[in-house]
C-alpha cells in the first residue's frame, strides 16, 4: 500500500497491492462529507494526481470510498449555499456557474480516464454523494443504506451531473420519479431500478466486491460513452414518452401551482437532456441549477427544511440539561379520532398504550380506527399488525394508567371535563407521571389549575389525523418545569413527530395564526368578494386548501359550537363579546340554511355525488346579490397570508413563540402555511421587512385592524433585523 | 395603392383521415390543382406573379420547408415567382392574403397568390412538434388544450350544451343546403395526374339531429382530468370555477384535408392580365388576446378592422366567423349583436372542417361567393388562432 501525499484534509489517495487506487473521502472536522468548496479544492488536487497515475500506467482502476464509518456522503453544503448573496451580482452568477461547470468537469474526467472506477457506498448516499457515485462505472452499496437525490425537497435540484446521469442511466420517466419527488431508496430497491450495480450485506464486503469488479473490467466505460448507446425508455420522440412529456409538464405546473421552481426545472432539464449530447446536457443542467440556487424559494426552503428543521430535531427548543428519556407506557384518555390516532403513532413507535374511554362503544370505535389505520400501512403483515394491536390496552378504568410515564388526555374541548379528567388521572398515577392535555386552544395554565402538580402539566397539541400529521405543538404552562417539557419533547420525537415549543396564550401559536386566515375568508365573503377568488387566492398562495373549504372540512356545525363556547366563556368571565364576520356567517349558514358542513351534505360548498365540489350559489344571493365587490386579486392573496404573518409576530411579541424556527416549521407542518415561503416568519424576511411593513400598512388602511403592524415588527424593520 | 381580389378558389374538404377522399392526395397536389386552375381560367402569365404565399399548420414532411416555392416549380411556373410559407396557426391562410395585399398596397409587389394548404389526414395536428411541446416552454407560457379553453369560455358565457349543439346543427344544415344548391362556386374539384376527378364535393357535411349530437361525449375533459389544464387556466384566471365540458366532436371544427388560394393584385397588374376584380380589401387586422384562453380574438379583431375601415357592425352584410368551436361564433354574435342570419350563412368548419393552414383563405372565398350570390357589398371574415391571435379582413365586392 503506497500513500500519495496531498495538501488537503479531505481526500486520501493510496495504491494497493493490485495497483488499484483508493480514493477516500474523509472531510476533516465534519461528521459527514459534504460537497462544498473544501470538496472542490480537494478534488481538483486529487484529480491532478489521478490523471498522472493513469497516464503513467501506475494504476489499473480506482476505488472510491468514504473514510467515515457508516457515512458515505451527505450532499451539498447547504450552510455554505445560504451564505451566497441574494440577489446575486452578474459576477457572482458567473462565478457560481463556472464553479459548477468545473466541479462537474472533475467527475467527467473521472469517468473518462480509461480505467474502471468503482465506488463502495457504506452509508447514506444523498445529493452530491450520489452524484459522485453516479460518475463511477460500478456502484456497490450496503443493502440497508439509502440513496437519493433529495434536493427538490429544499427547492434545489442536483447540479453536479445528477439529473443528466440519472436520466441517461434510468431513462426520463424513472429519473423524474426519483429526482422530482426527492425520493430516497434503500440500496436493494435502488438495485432493482438499476441505480446501483450491486449490493452487499456489510460495509466490510464493499472493497472486496468493488475491487474484484475493477480487476475483471479493465475496459469499463459509462453506458453513455459506449458506442451505440440508446437511452433507456426511449427519447423524447418515443411514443411512450409523448404523453409523459405533454401531460407531465402541465401536471407539474398545475400541482405546484407554479410555486415550486425546482419541480419545473427538474422536469424541463430531464426533457432537454435527451435532446442533446451528454456534455451539452450537463451545461443545460448547470443553467437550471444556477437559477434555482439564486432563487428566493430555494433559500426559504433550505432555511426551513434543512437548517431550522435540523435545529428543531436536534433539540434546540428542548432544555439541554435534562437527560433524554424514552416513554415505554403511554396513557391516553379518550378513544376518539385524536386519541386513537395518537395511539396508532405510539404503538408503531414501540410504546405500550393504555387507552381509556368512558364506555365500551367508544373503546370499540377507537380500536376499530386503530386497526383500520394500521391496515393502511402496506408494509405491515397481518401478524405484525396484530402484535401492534396487542400493545394497546383498552380500558374503562383509570387504574390501568398507574405506571405510565406520560398520560395524554384527548377528551372534548371542555374546561370542566378536562379538569375532571386531570384530577382522575392524578388520583392513580405515579408522582413522576407527566400529564399532557391535547387541546388546540384552551389555555394550559388555566387547565393546569385542576392539577395538584402543575409543574408536570403541559400541552401537547396534535393535529388531525394524528397518525399522519407530522407536527406536535408543545405548550408550556406558567408552571411547567423543564423536565416535563423535555419528556413531552422526547415523547413527540419518539412518536415520529416534529415538536415545536411555545408558551401559553389564547390559541397558542398555530390555532391563533390559522384563525386569522379563516377570519379573512369570512370577512371577504361578508364583504361581497367572489368566494371563488377567495379560495383560488389561497391556492395561488400555495395553501393546500382555501379558508372556506377548510371550514367545510371541520364542519360549520363544529365551528358554530366552538363559537358559542367562546361566547359563553367570554360572558361567564365578564368579558365583552362581539360578533365577528366568522360568527355571523357561520350562524347564518347553520341556523338559516342548515348548511352544516361537508359530511352533513354541504357547507360553503356543494358536494355533488361523483363530481367536483363547487361553491354553494346561495353565497352569492346572501352576500353579493347586487354583484361581487371588486378588490385587487393581490389584495385577496395578501390578506390571507399577511394576516397570519402579522399574528405570528404578535405571538412573538407576547412571548408565545420565541424562536422563528418553531414558528416557521409549525406554520408549515401544522396549519398548511405555504411551504415555499419557508414559513410564517421567513415569509416576512423574504418580502423584505420594510416592504412587508409598507404593504401591511396599506392593507391596514383598506381592510382594518387585522393588519395593524405590531411594534416588534416596526422595530425590527427599522434595523432590518430578520426573524431567524 | 389598393389591393384587389381577382379570384378566390378552394378544393373541396375531404375527411381528414384514412378513407377520406383526399387522403391519397399529397399536399402539393392540392395546391397544384388550384394553381393550374387559376392559371388556365385566367390565362395567367406566371412570370407576372410576384409571389405565392402559402400557410401551413404543420409545415413538416411533405408539407415542409417552403412548399410554396416547391409548388411553383412543380407546376412549371415561371421561376420568377417566389414562394413563401407562413405560419400563424389557424389564422395562417388569411395572414398569407394580408401579406400579399400589404405588399401590393405598399407597392412592393403587383400580383400574388396567397392562401394555405393542410392535409390533416397525412400530417395530423402536432406532426411537426411545437415550441410549446417543450416542457419548460409549456410551463412558462401556461399552455392548455385549445378545446378546454373553448369549454372554459362557453362556461363563462353560459353557452350550454344545448346551445352549442343547436349551433352545430344549424351549421350542418346550412352547409348541406348550400352545397346541394351549388352555392360553393369557388370549389375546384381535385383531379389526379390523369385528369380524373378524385373529389368534387365537401365530404364531411353530415345529416344529423340534436339527439345524435347530444349523445356525443365531451372531447376535452381529459385535459382537465389528466393534464391539470383546468388548474393552469385558473392560475391565470382565478375566477374560473366549475367548467362545463360542452364541446364535442359534433360542435367543434372537423378534421379535413384541403387547400385554398386567392389571387390578389393592384389594378394595373390585373388590367395587364385582363382580370376583372371581384372585390377590394378594405381592412386587415390582427390582435393578440389572452394566450391561455386563446379563442377570444374574433371580436377585437373585428372591431379593429371596422375602425380601420370607418365602418360599423351594421354596415357589414355578411360575416364569416371560423367555427373553431361553437362557442367562438356564439360569443361573436352575442358580443357584437350580430344577427345569426348574417353569420356563416352557408355553414362553417363544424360542418365542413377546418384544414388549419387553408381555412383563412377559404373563408374569404366563401364570403365573396355569397356576397355575389346575394348581390351584397361588404363582408367580414375573422378567425381565432392559437396562442391568442385574432385576425379579420373586410372585403368590398366590386
Amino acid at each position: 500500500m503506497t500513500s500519495i501525499a496531498l495538501n488537503n484534509s479531505y481526500i486520501k489517495l493510496s495504491i494497493d497491492e493490485n495497483n488499484i487506487l483508493d480514493m477516500v473521502f474523509d472531510q476533516a472536522g465534519k461528521d459527514v462529507n459534504t460537497m462544498g468548496n473544501e470538496y472542490f479544492e480537494a478534488m481538483q488536487e486529487a484529480m491532478t494526481h489521478v490523471q498522472r497515475l493513469v497516464s503513467d500506467n501506475s494504476i489499473v482502476g480506482i476505488y472510491v470510498a468514504s473514510g467515515k464509518p457508516r457515512q458515505f456522503f451527505a450532499g451539498g453544503d447547504i450552510k455554505e449555499m445560504l451564505q451566497a448573496p441574494l440577489p446575486p451580482s452578474e459576477q457572482e452568477k458567473e462565478k457560481v456557474f463556472a464553479g459548477g461547470v468545473e466541479n462537474k468537469a472533475l467527475l467527467r474526467t473521472l469517468e473518462t480516464l480509461g480505467v474502471p472506477v468503482a465506488v463502495g457506498i457504506n452509508g447514506a448516499c444523498l445529493g452530491g454523494g450520489l452524484e459522485i457515485a453516479l460518475a463511477a462505472h460500478y456502484r456497490v452499496a450496503v443493502s440497508s443504506i439509502k440513496l437519493g437525490l433529495p434536493e427538490s425537497n429544499i427547492g434545489l435540484m442536483p447540479g453536479a451531473g445528477g439529473v443528466v446521469r440519472t436520466t441517461y442511466l434510468l431513462g426520463m420517466q424513472k429519473a423524474l420519479d426519483l429526482i422530482a419527488k426527492g425520493r430516497q431508496l434503500r440500496a436493494d430497491k435502488a438495485l432493482e431500478i438499476g441505480l446501483v450495480s450491486d449490493v452487499v450485506d456489510t460495509e466490510a464486503d464493499l472493497a472486496g466486491r468493488a475491487k474484484a469488479w475493477i480487476l475483471d473490467h479493465p475496459d469499463a466505460c459509462q453506458p453513455w460513452d459506449s458506442k451505440g448507446f440508446r437511452l433507456p425508455g426511449g427519447d423524447h420522440n418515443h411514443p411512450k414518452n409523448q404523453q409523459f412529456l405533454y401531460f407531465g409538464a402541465s401536471n407539474v405546473l398545475a400541482k405546484t401551482r407554479g410555486l415550486m421552481p425546482a419541480q419545473q426545472a427538474i422536469f424541463a432539464c430531464i426533457a432537454e437532456a435527451v435532446k442533446v449530447d451528454f456534455d451539452t446536457a450537463m451545461t443545460i443542467e448547470s443553467r437550471y441549477f444556477l437559477q434555482l440556487y439564486f432563487s428566493q424559494t430555494a433559500r426559504n426552503m433550505m432555511l426551513a427544511f434543512f437548517v431550522q428543521m435540523g435545529e428543531i430535531n436536534a433539540g434546540k427548543s428542548r432544555p439541554a440539561d435534562v437527560p433524554k428519556k424514552r416513554v415505554t407506557r403511554l396513557g391516553l384518555i379518550g378513544a376518539g379520532q385524536m386519541g386513537a390516532g395518537i395511539t396508532v403513532a405510539a404503538i408503531q413507535a414501540g410504546m405500550q398504550v393504555v387507552l381509556k374511554d368512558i364506555d365500551q362503544a367508544g373503546l370499540d370505535r377507537g380500536m376499530d380506527y386503530i386497526n383500520r389505520a394500521l391496515q393502511k400501512n402496506k408494509r405491515l403483515t397481518d401478524e405484525q399488525r396484530q402484535a401492534l394491536m396487542a400493545n394497546v390496552k383498552a380500558t374503562l378504568t383509570y387504574a390501568d394508567m398507574a405506571d405510565c410515564e406520560l398520560v395524554i388526555e384527548a377528551v372534548f374541548e371542555n374546561r370542566s371535563l378536562k379538569a375532571q379528567v386531570t384530577r382522575d388521572i392524578e388520583a392513580v398515577v405515579n408522582a413522576s407521571t407527566v400529564i399532557a392535555s391535547n387541546t388546540s386552544a384552551l389555555p394550559i395554565s388555566e387547565l393546569s389549575m385542576a392539577s395538584a402538580r402543575p409543574a408536570q402539566f403541559i400541552g401537547m397539541h396534535f393535529f388531525s389525523p394524528a397518525e399522519k400529521m407530522p407536527l406536535v405543538e408543545i405548550i408550556c404552562g406558567k408552571e411547567t418545569d423543564d423536565a416535563t417539557l423535555a419528556l413531552a419533547f422526547d415523547a413527540a420525537q419518539q412518536l415520529g413527530k416534529i415538536p415545536i415549543v411555545v408558551n401559553d396564550g389564547p390559541g397558542f401559536f398555530t390555532s391563533r395564526v390559522i384563525s386569522q386566515t379563516v377570519t379573512q375568508g369570512s370577512d371577504m365573503l361578508e364583504e361581497g368578494v367572489n368566494p371563488v377568488l377567495i379560495e383560488a387566492a389561497a391556492k395561488d398562495n400555495g395553501s393546500p386548501i382555501g379558508p372556506l373549504a377548510a371550514i367545510d372540512e371541520i364542519s360549520q356545525e363544529t365551528a358554530y359550537r366552538n363559537g358559542l363556547q367562546h361566547k359563553e366563556d367570554a360572558l361567564a368571565q365578564g368579558k365583552p363579546w362581539q360578533s365577528t364576520s366568522s360568527s355571523r356567517v357561520i350562524e347564518t349558514l347553520v341556523n338559516d340554511y342548515q348548511r352544516l358542513g361537508k359530511r352533513a351534505g354541504g357547507g360553503y360548498y356543494e358536494y355533488p355525488e361523483g363530481e367536483e365540489k363547487y361553491l354553494w350559489p346561495g353565497l352569492k344571493t346572501l352576500y353579493a346579490a347586487k354583484g361581487y365587490r371588486e378588490i385587487p386579486y393581490q389584495d385577496i392573496r395578501d390578506r390571507l397570508l399577511f394576516s397570519q404573518a402579522l399574528e405570528a409576530v404578535r405571538a412573538m411579541q407576547e412571548g408565545v413563540v420565541t424562536r422563528a424556527a418553531d414558528g416557521n416549521i409549525g406554520s408549515i407542518m401544522g396549519i398548511g402555511f405555504p411551504a415555499q415561503t419557508g414559513g410564517v416568519f421567513q415569509f416576512i424576511n423574504s418580502c423584505g421587512l420594510a416592504a412587508f411593513v409598507a404593504r401591511a400598512d396599506e392593507l391596514h388602511d383598506r381592510y382594518g385592524d387585522a393588519f395593524a403592524v405590531p411594534q416588534l415588527l416596526r422595530e425590527r424593520a427599522a434595523t432590518n433585523a430578520l426573524f431567524l | 395603392m389598393e389591393a384587389f381580389i381577382y379570384d378566390a378558389v378552394r378544393t373541396p374538404r375531404g375527411k381528414g383521415k384514412q378513407g377520406g377522399r383526399l387522403h391519397e392526395v399529397k399536399p402539393i397536389d392540392l395546391l397544384a390543382n388550384l394553381m393550374r386552375h387559376l392559371q388556365s381560367t385566367h390565362a395567367l402569365d406566371t412570370s407576372k406573379i410576384d409571389d405565392l404565399i402559402v400557410a401551413v399548420g404543420e409545415p413538416v414532411g411533405e408539407q415542409g420547408q417552403n412548399i410554396a416555392k416547391t409548388a411553383v416549380t412543380y407546376c412549371d411556373w415561371s421561376p420568377q415567382t417566389t414562394g413563401m410559407q407562413v405560419h400563424r396557426y389557424c389564422a395562417g391562410g388569411m395572414e398569407a392574403i394580408h401579406i400579399a395585399a400589404a405588399k401590393i398596397q405598399a407597392g412592393v409587389q403587383a400580383l400574388a397568390i396567397a392562401g394555405g394548404v393542410e392535409s390533416m389526414s397525412r400530417l395530423g395536428m402536432g406532426a411537426g412538434g411545437a415550441a410549446q411541446g417543450d416542457p419548460w416552454t409549456a410551463m412558462q407560457t401556461y399552455f392548455i388544450s385549445q378545446g378546454l379553453a373553448a369549454d372554459i369560455l362557453a362556461t363563462r358565457d353560459g353557452h350550454d350544451r344545448q346551445r352549442l349543439d343547436a349551433f352545430a346543427l344549424c351549421s350542418q344544415q346550412r352547409a348541406a343546403t348550400a352545397r346541394d344548391a351549388g352555392y360553393f362556386t369557388s370549389v375546384v374539384p381535385v383531379k389526379d395526374m390523369n385528369g380524373l376527378v378524385v373529389c368534387e364535393r365537401d365530404e364531411l357535411i353530415r345529416s344529423t339531429d340534436m339527439a345524435t349530437l347530444g349523445a356525443l361525449s365531451p372531447s376535452f375533459a381529459v385535459f382537465a382530468e389528466h393534464g391539470g389544464h383546468a388548474d393552469i387556466a385558473r392560475m391565470k384566471h382565478p375566477q374560473i370555477e366549475r367548467i362545463v365540458y360542452g364541446h364535442t366532436a359534433g360542435n367543434s371544427s372537423g378534421v379535413v384535408d384541403g387547400a385554398a388560394l386567392v389571387l390578389v393584385g393592384n389594378s394595373a397588374a390585373g388590367e395587364a392580365q385582363g382580370l376583372r376584380p371581384r372585390a377590394r380589401i378594405r381592412a386587415m387586422a390582427t390582435v393578440g388576446t389572452d394566450p391561455t384562453l386563446m379563442l377570444e380574438g374574433p371580436v377585437p379583431a373585428t372591431r379593429k378592422a371596422l375602425a380601420m375601415a370607418g365602418l360599423t357592425v351594421e354596415d357589414i352584410d355578411l360575416f364569416e366567423v371560423n367555427e373553431a368551436f361553437a362557442t367562438v361564433v356564439l360569443n361573436f354574435m352575442d358580443t357584437l349583436g350580430v344577427d345569426a342570419d348574417k353569420v356563416n350563412v352557408n355553414g362553417g368548419a363544424i360542418a365542413m372542417g377546418h384544414p388549419i393552414g387553408a381555412t383563412g383563405a377559404m373563408l374569404i372565398g366563401q364570403l365573396l361567393d355569397e356576397l355575389e350570390r346575394r348581390d351584397k357589398t361588404l363582408g367580414l371574415a375573422t378567425l381565432c388562432a392559437g396562442g391568442g391571435i385574432g385576425i379579420a379582413t373586410i372585403i368590398e365586392r366590386i
